[in-house]
C-alpha cells in the first residue's frame, strides 16, 4: 500500500534536484558543448551553414595574430598588480580586525566600491580621469600640481596602469572582506600562546595570520587569475579597448571579433584559450604556494 | 449540504474564469505588439508621435515596443546578436554597410510597391537589390560637414578655408591663441574618427566604388591607393596636435566642448546639430562648410554624402503588414517633415524636402555630391578576415602609431586573405 520509503526518498532527491541540473545543463554544459563545436569552424555568426577547420584557429590565434599577444599583454598588467597587492589586502585585513576604533565602519566601506555597479564604476572613472574637466585633472590645478597633468586615458605609455587602479579600487575591497573573515576564524587560543611564547607581531602575523588563511589565500589567487583573464568592463567602457588595440583585454578582443567582425569560430577559439589558460594558470599557482604553519 | 454548496460555488467560478480568459484571448488576439530598433538619438521622435492621431488611425490596435541602442556600432552589434537568435525585430533600421551581413534578417521590398516607387534612392546601392527586390528602405541623407562657431572665427579674424592646407593653417592658428580647442574629437569612442580616416579615401581617391574595387587588388594600402595618399594628409593634421587630447574624449564631450564654445570646430554629419541644440548650444553662432580635402592646384571640390539607415522588416515577423504600415506611417508628410525639421536631415522621398543650415550650405558652397557607397561581399569577407578598421587606425596615428607601417602590415594581411578565401 502506497509508495515505499527508499522510492520516496529517490523521488524527492529528484525532485528537487530536476530544475537546478536542467538549468545546468541548458545554460552551461549546453552552450560549452558548442563552445567547443565553433571552435574548430568557420562560423560567422549568422549564416545557415559553416565548415569545419579543425585546429586553423587556434594556430591563427598563436601564430598568427599579433593583437592576441597584446591583448594578453594588457591582461599580465591586471594579474601582476593585483597579484602585487595581495599582501598589502592581508595588512589591512589584519588593521581591520584588530582593536581600532570604528573597525566595523571601516569594514563595510571597503567593500563599498566592489557592491557598485561596474558599469557605474567604469562610466564614472571615465569623467574623474577625463582631459576636459576632469576631477583629477581639477584636483591636480587646485594642489598647484599642474605639472602633473596628462592624459591619463590617452597616453599609451600609462593608460593599461590608469585602468588597473580602477580595478585595484574595485575589488581590493573584495579582498579584505574575505581575508577578514579569514583572520576572524583563526582560533585566539593560537595568539594568546604564540604571545606567551615571546613571538612578536610580525613573527605572529608570519606564522599564524598567513597560514591560518590558506584557504581563503588561495581562493583569492584563484579570483585574480580568473579576474585578470576575464576583465572586460574596465577597458570596454573607459577606452574601448583603444587607443587601437593598446588597452584590449582578452575579452574586448574577443567580443569584438565575434560582433564586430563577425568570426564566431573564431570568438569561439579564443573563449576556449581563455578556459585553458585559467586551468593552467591556477593549476601552477595552487602548486607554487606551499604555506606551512 | 455543505460539500454540494461548495460544488456550486465552484462550479460557477469555474464558468466565470473561463469567461474572463476567452475574452481576454479574444481582446488580446486583435492587439498587435510590434518591436522596433532603433537608436536612441530618434528616441524621443518617435515616441512623442505615436500618440498622434495619424497613427492611431493608421495602427489602430497597434503598440509599439521600442528597442534602443546608444549608437551605431551598438546597434550593428545588438542586431548582429538578435539574428543569430533568430529575435531580430519586427521593424529596425541598418546602416549601409550591414545590409550584406544582415540580409538573411530582412523581408524583401517589391518593385510595386508605393513606398519602394516614392523613394529617390531604394536602387542607388547594388547592396539593396536582390533580384528586382530591396532589402531597405533608406531613410534619409546627410552631407558630412565642418561645424564652426561664427564668434571665435570673428575672434581670431579667420575666414573659411578652402584647401587642406588652408584648413590645417586656419586649426594651428586657433591653437596658438590657446583659448579654444581647434577641433573637438572624440576618439576614445574610436568611430568619429571616421570623416577623416574612412570618407577622406573615398574623397581622395575619387573613386565611388573603392571599397569594392581594393577587394580585387593584392596591393591596395600602398602609395598609389586612395587610402595611402589620405592618409598622408590626415598624419599632417593630426601631427598639428590641434585636437586637444581627443584619445581621452568620447563622442558626448566632443559634442559638449562644441556646445560650451571650448572647441572651435568639429567634423561629422548633419546628425550633430540635433544635438548641439539639445546641450544649449547657441544656433545663431553655428555654421558649417565642407571638409576641403583639395589643394590650390587640385581642389577637390566634392562632399561626402551618407545614404543612412535603411528600414526593413524582419524576414520572420509575426506582423509584416503591421510592419510595413508602421514605415509608412513614418515616411506619411506630416511625419517624415516633422522628422526631417527635427533631426536636420535631407529627404529620401520624392515630393519631400527640408529646409535648414545645411540645404543653405550646400547652396552656398555648391560642392558635388559624393555618396558613400558601402562594399561588396568580397570586401566585407576581406574586412572580417583581416580586422580591417579605417576608425581604429585612425586612433592608432593620433597615439603617435606610423601609418605607414598601419597599412604595409594590412597590405600583407589582405593579400593573405585573399589568397586564403579564393578571391580574385
Amino acid at each position: 500500500m502506497g509508495i515505499s520509503y527508499s522510492r520516496q526518498k529517490k523521488l524527492i532527491v529528484f525532485g528537487f534536484l530536476a530544475i537546478p541540473v536542467s538549468l545546468l545543463i541548458v545554460f552551461m554544459f549546453f552552450p560549452t558543448l558548442k563552445l567547443f563545436q565553433f571552435s574548430v569552424t568557420n562560423w560567422d555568426g549568422y549564416s545557415a551553414s559553416f565548415k569545419y577547420v579543425g585546429l586553423e584557429n587556434f594556430r591563427q590565434l598563436i601564430l598568427k595574430s599579433n593583437d592576441v599577444w597584446i591583448a594578453l599583454r594588457n591582461n599580465s598588467y591586471y594579474f601582476f598588480i593585483h597579484l602585487l597587492a595581495i599582501p598589502f589586502e592581508i595588512a589591512v585585513a589584519s588593521i581591520l580586525c584588530g582593536k581600532i576604533r570604528s573597525s566595523k565602519f571601516f569594514q563595510s566601506i571597503t567593500f563599498l566600491p566592489y557592491v557598485i555597479n561596474g558599469v557605474a564604476v567604469a562610466l564614472t572613472f571615465s569623467y574623474f580621469y577625463s582631459p576636459n574637466g576632469g576631477a583629477l585633472n581639477s584636483i591636480l590645478d587646485f594642489l598647484h600640481l599642474s605639472v602633473l597633468k596628462m592624459g591619463w586615458l590617452s597616453n599609451i605609455y600609462i593608460v593599461n596602469f590608469v585602468l588597473v587602479s580602477v580595478s585595484l579600487w574595485r575589488f581590493c575591497g573584495l579582498h579584505v572582506v574575505l581575508f577578514i573573515a579569514a583572520i576572524l576564524s583563526i582560533p585566539n587560543e593560537y595568539y594568546e600562546a604564540a604571545s606567551i611564547d615571546g613571538a612578536n607581531s610580525l613573527r605572529q602575523f608570519t606564522n599564524i595570520t598567513i597560514p591560518g588563511i590558506k584557504t581563503v589565500l588561495e581562493l583569492v589567487l584563484f579570483l585574480n587569475v580568473r579576474g585578470a583573464l576575464s576583465v572586460f568592463d574596465i577597458p570596454f567602457l573607459m577606452t574601448n579597448g583603444g587607443p587601437g588595440y593598446e588597452t584590449s583585454t582578452f575579452m574586448v578582443y574577443t567580443i569584438k571579433t565575434a560582433f564586430q567582425f563577425n568570426q564566431y569560430g573564431l570568438a569561439s577559439a579564443m573563449a576556449v584559450i581563455l578556459m585553458i589558460l585559467i586551468i593552467i594558470f591556477g593549476y601552477v599557482q595552487s602548486k607554487a604556494i606551499k604555506i606551512k604553519g | 449540504m455543505k460539500g454540494q454548496k461548495f460544488l456550486k460555488m465552484f462550479r460557477v467560478f469555474l464558468v466565470v474564469t473561463l469567461a474572463v480568459y476567452c475574452m481576454s484571448v479574444a481582446f488580446a488576439a486583435d492587439k498587435v505588439t510590434l518591436s522596433v530598433g532603433l537608436l536612441a538619438e530618434d528616441l524621443d521622435f518617435f515616441q512623442g508621435h505615436i500618440n498622434d492621431a495619424s497613427f492611431k488611425k493608421m495602427l489602430p490596435n497597434v503598440t509599439i515596443d521600442f528597442q534602443q541602442s546608444k549608437d551605431t556600432e551598438e546597434m550593428s552589434r545588438i542586431e548582429r546578436v538578435r539574428m543569430a537568435a533568430n529575435e531580430i525585430p519586427d521593424v529596425f533600421y541598418v546602416k549601409p554597410y550591414d545590409i550584406l551581413p544582415l540580409k538573411d534578417s530582412m523581408a524583401l521590398w517589391a518593385p510595386t510597391e508605393k513606398l519602394v516607387k516614392e523613394n529617390k534612392f531604394v536602387n542607388t546601392f547594388a547592396v539593396n537589390s536582390n533580384g528586382g527586390k530591396y532589402y531597405g528602405l533608406p531613410m534619409k541623407t546627410f552631407y558630412e560637414w565642418v561645424y564652426y562657431r561664427k564668434s571665435v572665427f570673428k575672434e581670431l579674424n579667420l575666414t573659411v578655408p578652402t584647401t587642406w592646407d588652408q584648413f590645417i593653417a586656419v586649426a594651428k592658428k586657433i591653437k596658438a591663441n590657446g583659448k579654444y580647442i581647434p577641433i573637438a574629437l572624440g576618439a576614445k569612442d574610436t568611430w568619429p574618427t571616421y570623416p577623416f580616416n574612412e570618407f577622406m579615401p573615398h574623397l581622395i581617391s575619387g573613386d565611388p566604388n573603392i571599397l569594392a574595387d581594393i577587394a580585387k587588388q593584392e596591393n591596395p594600402f600602398g602609395p598609389d591607393g586612395g587610402f595611402y595618399k589620405s592618409y598622408s594628409m590626415i598624419d599632417t593634421l593630426y601631427k598639428a596636435g590641434v585636437f586637444g587630447d581627443s584619445l581621452g574624449t568620447s563622442w558626448p564631450e566632443q559634442e559638449q566642448l562644441m556646445a560650451a564654445k571650448k572647441a572651435a570646430m568639429t567634423c561629422v554629419g548633419q546628425y550633430f546639430l540635433p544635438d548641439y541644440k539639445k546641450m544649449g548650444g547657441d544656433m545663431n553662432d553655428i555654421a558649417v562648410f565642407p571638409l576641403p580635402v583639395g589643394s590650390a592646384a587640385k581642389p577637390i571640390k566634392k562632399q561626402m554624402a551618407m545614404l543612412d539607415l535603411f528600414w526593413a522588416v524582419g524576414k520572420n515577423s509575426k506582423h509584416p503588414v503591421e510592419a510595413k504600415k508602421f514605415i509608412e506611417w513614418f515616411f506619411s508628410p506630416s511625419i517624415y517633415q516633422a522628422y526631417l525639421t527635427d533631426r536636420y536631415m535631407s529627404s529620401t522621398i520624392k515630393g519631400i524636402d527640408a529646409t535648414n543650415i545645411f540645404s543653405e550650405g550646400l547652396k552656398k558652397y555648391n560642392y558635388q555630391p559624393f555618396l558613400y557607397v558601402p562594399g561588396d561581399e568580397n570586401y566585407t569577407k576581406l574586412v572580417n578576415e583581416t580586422k580591417f578598421d579605417a576608425k581604429t587606425i585612425g586612433s592608432q596615428m593620433l597615439a603617435g602609431m606610423s601609418y605607414k607601417d598601419l597599412l604595409a602590415d594590412f597590405n600583407q594581411k589582405w593579400a593573405d586573405a585573399r589568397k586564403k578565401l579564393g578571391i580574385k
